[in-house]
């Protein structure tokens, strides 16, 4: 009876991961699909593999450009929301000051807040600025965005990390300084792993920001965007290849980091 | 002691003076220029207008048309999720409970919500094409006729929050399950013992021990439903017509795409934000009735 039931159990769960991975097991062979096997009268399941759909979008440096630019600007905005982020999450752990946890309390606020409400004050900003399209400008924004996120998952790691290392630290001569960047921060290296691959995905992933904010600097989901809805027909196969090529770094982490992606999300919502 | 006042100092102020400078400060522009007449393409003499651009929010049908969208986006799509996750959170919660296969699991979940919106909106317009579509392919073997789900008003948004309850559902699925493993085990060995079936454990035991994280997913997830905005830019971009522009989507073509008039569509954002607010008030109260140094 019991094994029964794990196997009813074990059926629905495969079922609900088909439903899941159907539309993405369909996005790779798309990618990797003639124009004649993608519009068909009936789906083709088996179809002679081609790269041309990634000959064709690499074609265009439009493409190309905007892949380097989402790298700089993710790779940017995440080292730089780290360090200031870890710092002032470390101060809200471990120092004792007016207004700490209405500190904590807001940075929840920033992250939540709609983009639609402080982009278009953003752009006229940063045009006013004479920085409007630039990776400065990009890239700030996203430490902005990305630092409530980092706070907030480093704060949960720091209030682990027993207080008792760092006593016995300054005991032995070490300054706030010396303590936080040699007994500290090492200690919180799955913290810090944590937040870089989160805020990496959510950066690499947006597309809102970099749409109202740039043009030529534009991102590599802002092209997609653009090289999808303009032209009367949309190229599905191409399209196909840059959503393959988008998910990525999604994917390396789900494979190779998925303890670290995992308690992030849990460190994220549940505020430990 | 004096060396730890200026830590803190140097620690907090740079953080805070960039959330500051680009986050805080563009929300007072907002709530500033939503109270005059800035329009990015007429240049006219800029003027407070009070509330006036407020006031004509409730008089524009195709405003009051975003708000409602959007509240069937998020009120449909989360309910749907939810009532998905919690059975399917069990049921991976009962079904694997080792370790490693447990955490593979959860990535497995994870890895849709962490496709880009732009690049799964895409998928599934492709998805819903009408002649080359899978989904009507799919309709084709059980005899129905192709039907262009996004280019017919009655049937686009429910399509779109399809897409919706298909990548973030897993979101649900994920917090519940962490907070499942995170309830003391005897009361489901002692149920075991008192031979109560999964059905039984399910409803009498992990519903009520889980009720205080419903609240946090259900709100979370609320919260970024109200804000999506790629999906819907590129399966619709609003269309057909207005059938699918929620507020995000109004504002952005208001203020930048078609109309240029700044003012208006900050109005409209402001009031999103007072939504926004109200509802991560109610979160942040609730998560910290817990001590947050724990």
């Amino acid at each position: 009876m019991r094994r029964e039931k794990r196997l009813l159990m074990i059926i629905i769960s495969i079922f609900y991961f088909v439903i899941l991975y159907l539309p993405i097991y369909w996005l790779f062979i798309t990618a990797f699909k003639k124009r004649i096997d993608i519009v068909t009268t009936y789906p083709k399941f088996f179809f002679r593999p081609t790269l041309a759909n990634f000959e064709w979008i690499f074609s265009f440096s439009q493409v190309t450009d905007s892949i380097i630019n989402s790298i700089i600007i993710t790779v940017g905005s995440v080292v730089l929301a780290l360090i200031l982020g870890s710092c002032a999450a470390y101060a809200i752990s471990r120092f004792r000051f007016k207004g700490r946890e209405g500190l904590r309390n807001w940075t929840l606020t920033v992250r939540m807040m709609p983009p639609i409400a402080v982009v278009l004050p953003m752009y006229i900003i940063w045009t006013k600025l004479n920085l409007y399209d630039t990776y400065l400008s990009l890239i700030v924004t996203y430490l902005a965005i990305s630092l409530p996120l980092v706070i907030w998952l480093m704060v949960g790691f720091f209030n682990q990390i027993p207080i008792e290392i760092e006593e016995s630290a300054q005991i032995d001569g070490c300054g706030v300084y010396k303590t936080f960047l040699f007994i500290t921060l090492p200690n919180a290296m799955p913290g810090i792993i944590v937040s870089a691959i989160l805020s990496f995905i959510f950066i690499w992933n947006d597309m809102f920001f970099a749409f109202v904010l740039s043009s030529i600097r534009s991102t590599f989901p802002v092209v997609i965007t653009s090289m999808a809805t303009t032209g009367l027909e949309v190229r599905w196969g191409e399209m196909a290849a840059m959503g393959v090529l988008s998910v990525i770094p999604s994917f390396v982490f789900a494979v190779f980091a998925r303890n670290f992606l995992i308690r992030g999300f849990q460190g994220l919502y549940t505020g430990k | 002691m004096k060396e730890q006042r200026g830590a803190l100092f140097l620690f907090v102020t740079p953080a805070f003076l960039v959330m500051f400078f680009v986050a805080l400060t563009p929300f007072i522009i907002a709530i500033f220029l939503s109270l005059t007449n800035f329009n990015i393409i007429y240049k006219s003499q800029l003027h407070f207008v009070g509330l006036e651009n407020y006031i004509s929010i409730f008089t524009d049908r195709r405003a009051l048309n975003a708000f409602k969208n959007t509240g069937i986006f998020v009120g449909v799509g989360v309910a749907i999720e939810f009532i998905i996750a919690l059975p399917m959170s069990y049921i991976f919660y009962s079904t694997f409970k080792k370790k490693t296969s447990r955490s593979l699991i959860m990535a497995i979940i994870a890895f849709p919500m962490m496709v880009p919106r732009v690049t799964s909106g895409l998928l599934w317009k492709y998805m819903y094409n009408p002649f080359f579509g899978l989904i009507n392919h799919l309709r084709s073997f059980i005899g129905l006729q192709p039907f262009a789900f996004l280019s017919d008003p009655a049937t686009a948004l429910i399509s779109i929050i399809f897409v919706d309850i298909w990548q973030w559902a897993p979101f649900m699925i994920l917090i519940l399950l962490s907070a499942l493993e995170s309830l003391p085990e005897e009361p489901f060995e002692a149920a075991t013992i008192d031979r109560a079936n999964e059905f039984q454990k399910f409803w009498y035991l992990a519903v009520p021990m889980l009720r205080p994280i419903f609240f946090v997913a259900l709100i979370f997830r609320m919260i970024d439903a109200l804000r999506t905005f790629d999906t819907i830019y590129v399966m619709t971009s609003g269309g057909p017509g207005i059938a699918t522009e929620t507020v995000d989507i109004f504002a952005y073509l208001m203020g930048i795409a078609q109309g240029g008039r700044i003012s208006y569509a900050s109005a409209v954002s402001v009031i999103m934000l007072v939504i926004t607010v109200i509802i991560s008030n109610i979160i942040t109260k609730y998560l910290y009735r817990e001590d947050i140094t724990t």
